[in-house]
């Protein structure tokens, strides 16, 4: 009787330390989500979340940064150096600050289609704003991004 | 009188001009960061693509800037233990150096090639300010203007601790490799 008790115990023992040891690995080696699989926490557009930096930089930083946030917006230009990290910029005319994203490594092809004026929605990771120490502008930046739809301005 | 007036008025935007045209910058300039021990299970890097770099080529005044959240690293756990126990990214959101080029007259910025350097100012990390002196290089060509550097940071010179239970995994010194392609800033 005491044999399959030790048995038991040990096939117990052994199930739980390879499921630890799964569930360890799992959780060290976990990579991000893609762009795409990226589920947004807030959606807004161009101007309210300028206007919100605006207003008050360090409450929208901790409500936004490291967020996923969609954001519609009008398309301002895309900046592509070296054939790598194309990034798309949203610009709300009233505002000195922009918003510049990122785009995501596997949807670095979606941009050249876009024209300047096009309505745009993105999906991207905020990382913050790189307020303007250098007489460049400021921008709110985004990381991970995909564009969600275009479509052309309302006449 | 007209012609006095019109001659006038260039003359006066001619310093703006200057001064805009003398200037180079980035929006999108790259860091990475390597702290790799020979001990770390897997390679601990970190890469940085929204850099502000700014150069005067009048002046050799020389300025990045980089947010802490915009280092990617490709696993989740290492890049939330990154801003949140080593960096405080929270608390410090960003990185930056402000310094001069030391040999600024031997870089010719109208003719293509390819310049060292040597630069000398401040970083601020982790909201620590040091005395930094490097070697790097300005390379001139196609319009552009590159400014490359490689230089070890010291995680304990800028208050970064490590825990001893990982001390062997992460190496205390870390390499940065800074790598900006600026253009001509015109205003």
């Amino acid at each position: 009787m005491k044999k399959p008790l030790i048995l038991y115990t040990m096939m117990a023992f052994v199930v739980l330390a390879v499921a630890a040891g799964g569930y360890a690995y799992r959780v060290f080696y976990r990579t991000k989500p893609s762009g795409s699989a990226l589920q947004a926490e807030f959606k807004t557009t161009a101007s309210q979340l300028i206007a919100a930096f605006y207003a008050d930089e360090k409450s929208a930083s901790g409500k936004y940064t490291g967020h996923a946030l969609e954001v519609g917006g009008l398309f301002k230009a895309a900046e592509l150096f070296d054939n790598a990290h194309p990034v798309i910029v949203m610009q709300d005319n009233a505002s000195p600050i922009s918003i510049r994203f990122s785009l995501d490594s596997n949807f670095h092809s979606d941009f050249a289609q876009l024209k300047p004026g096009l309505s745009i929605r993105m999906k991207g990771v905020c990382i913050g704003l790189q307020s303007d120490d250098m007489g460049l502008g400021a921008d709110i930046l985004f990381d991970r991004s995909i564009i969600l739809s275009t479509e052309n301005p309302k006449p | 009188m007209r012609i006095f007036h019109i001659f006038f008025g260039i003359l006066l935007l001619l310093p703006i001009f200057g001064h805009t045209q003398d200037r180079w910058f980035t929006k999108s300039g790259r860091i990475r960061f390597d702290a790799t021990a020979a001990n770390s299970p897997k390679e601990i890097v970190g890469n940085h693509s929204s850099v502000v770099c700014v150069v005067d080529k009048k002046t050799g005044a020389l300025q990045f800037s980089a947010l802490i959240k915009g280092f990617q690293f490709k696993v989740a756990l290492m890049e939330e233990h990154f801003n949140e126990n080593y960096m405080e990214s929270d608390k410090f959101p960003k990185a930056e150096f402000r310094g001069t080029i030391l040999d600024n007259t031997t870089v010719n910025y109208g003719k293509d090639g390819t310049y060292p350097v040597r630069v000398k100012g401040s970083m601020t990390i982790h909201g620590v300010t040091k005395e930094v002196a490097s070697e790097g290089q300005l390379v001139v060509g196609g319009g552009r203007l590159i400014a490359r550097s490689s230089f070890p940071v010291v995680l304990a010179d800028y208050a970064i601790g490590v825990p001893r239970l990982v001390a062997d995994k992460i190496s205390t010194t870390s390499k940065v490799s800074v790598d900006c392609s600026l253009e001509p800033l015109k205003q």
